[in-house]
């Protein structure tokens, strides 16, 4: 159940446009997506993928059950991300997510030279480290990262800023003024510009777990050995640090999204997409 | 390479906790729900606007059947004063119905509209600074320095006492309070933890 490795596939060759599609469809000044579907302006409110999972200490089942009725299609959204990811890897995170995209391609227009290498930090530790309290937090009463730090309320604020001023007002705060630097210091500036996914994105960090989940059906990115000569230009482009080189090539899947740049770096095709054999 | 795994997550951790406890008191969120006889935000917005601007943000949606027009206004916060920003999208489809804001109205609310108001307070007397947003077509400016003051004419037995700071939703033809959230304004220390 092999991939033929010669011949990039259609979504390897446009996800950049598949990115800038979804940019349009869910970031302003369109929002085309999030206005069909809710009475909601951006990804707050019906949309938010991120509040509903949290659980305040103190809450009853009505209240978490009131959180998901009350985004639901975050709901929706994220299982649909995780059930996707479960068995063709995280296409969200790479060809679908708008705020990572609109880092990431928001990144390529600036220059190589104010670019920030951050692959010299592991990203898991500071994933889980940032999960864990996002979690639990709320749960035990002292706080909340949700909302306060968000990267699916600053990016398509950032977007609907030079239209309107609500969302302007958004960055004169000095949780906005946090977040702006927190999407600029780790997306815009960061090499591949997904560094924010890879440390800071609660959804990233639990499609990354199940991600590790793959069994025999499950596609993923993953090196031939025996084709693989460890010249390391996979680890060059990987946007998420996730290929380690030694004497070969190896794919962390915990922080793999299938971008699948490494593919197309690979000059002895030793890396494909698909089941494992 | 493992301890280095696990010291970088207890700093993780220790950072993250450390964001997750502290609170910046220049801006705060409430939701609410817009209904007929009246609701209140679950906790007071707590805000430190003496060293300049402090934003509220409140997000509501409208519980059937009320419909109609609503007023926004500041109670019992005198020496504020706040320009008010409605949430809107940039390019509006005709998808969903939306109220329309002006004056520090909300003009036509239908049952399940929602309705995201950035309230932007500043002491009176202060001086736009560049660092504000410029003059806004659409935000509404409003100066309320008294107890009830500027609250909307007509039928006041209607309206609750004020006891506090607060921002509060009328509907237009019956003075009927539809939403009130509470402020609670802070010292210039600043911060405070989640729960004080």
């Amino acid at each position: 159940m092999g991939n033929d490795a010669t011949k990039p596939s259609f979504l390897s060759r446009h996800r950049t446009g598949i990115l800038l599609g979804s940019l349009l469809l869910f970031l302003p000044p369109l929002a085309v997506i999030i206005q069909a579907t809710s009475a909601d302006v951006d990804l707050c409110g019906t949309w938010c993928p991120r509040m509903f999972f949290v659980v305040r200490n103190g809450a009853g089942i009505g209240e978490i059950i009131g959180g998901m009725a009350r985004s639901y299609m975050g709901v929706a959204l994220v299982v649909a991300i995780l059930l996707t990811t479960l068995f063709l890897g995280r296409y969200w995170c790479s060809h679908l997510c708008p705020v990572g995209g609109a880092t990431e391609l928001g990144g390529r227009l600036l220059p190589r030279f104010l670019k920030i290498d951050y692959s010299g930090i592991p990203a898991a530790p500071v994933r889980y480290g940032y999960l864990a309290v996002y979690l639990a937090a709320p749960l035990i009463g002292i706080g909340s990262l949700c909302c306060s730090y968000c990267n699916f309320a600053t990016i398509p604020r950032l977007f609907g800023a030079p239209f309107v001023e609500a969302d302007m007002i958004y960055f004169f705060r000095t949780a906005g003024l946090i977040n702006l630097g927190l999407m600029v210091a780790l997306g815009f500036l960061a090499r591949g510009g997904r560094a924010y996914c890879n440390f800071l994105c609660p959804i990233g960090a639990l499609d990354a777990l199940v991600s590790r989940f793959r069994g025999r059906f499950g596609r993923r990115m993953q090196v031939t050995a025996d084709r693989c000569t460890g010249c390391g230009q996979c680890r060059a482009v990987c946007p998420t640090w996730a290929i380690e080189v030694g004497e070969r090539a190896a794919i962390d899947q915990l922080s793999c999204m299938p971008c699948r740049e490494c593919e197309k770096a690979c000059p002895e095709g030793a890396i494909r997409y698909g089941t494992s054999d | 390479m493992k301890t280095a795994h696990i010291v970088i997550f207890v700093l993780a951790v220790a950072l993250s906790l450390l964001a997750a406890t502290y609170r910046f008191n220049d801006s705060a969120h409430a939701m609410g729900v817009l209904k007929k006889g009246g609701s209140m935000a679950r906790h007071p917005a707590v805000l430190n606007s003496r060293d300049g601007r402090a934003t509220l943000i409140v997000t509501a949606r409208v519980v059937p059947p009320y419909r109609g027009d609503a007023r926004v206004v500041l109670e019992g916060a005198p020496g504020h004063t706040c320009t008010m920003y409605n949430a809107e999208p940039a390019v509006r489809f005709p998808f969903h119905h939306r109220p329309a804001f002006a004056g520090s109205v909300y003009s036509d609310l239908r049952p399940h509209d929602k309705v995201a108001l950035w309230v932007v307070l500043k002491p009176a007397g202060e001086v736009a600074t560049a660092a504000g947003p410029p003059p806004a077509s659409d935000a509404t400016d409003c100066c309320l320095t008294g107890e009830g003051e500027g609250a909307p004419v007509g039928a006041p037995s209607r309206r609750p006492r004020v006891s506090g700071p607060q921002l509060a939703f009328y509907d237009l033809k019956s003075n009927e309070r539809l939403l009130a959230v509470p402020i609670r304004f802070v010292g210039r220390e600043g911060g405070e933890r989640h729960g004080k």
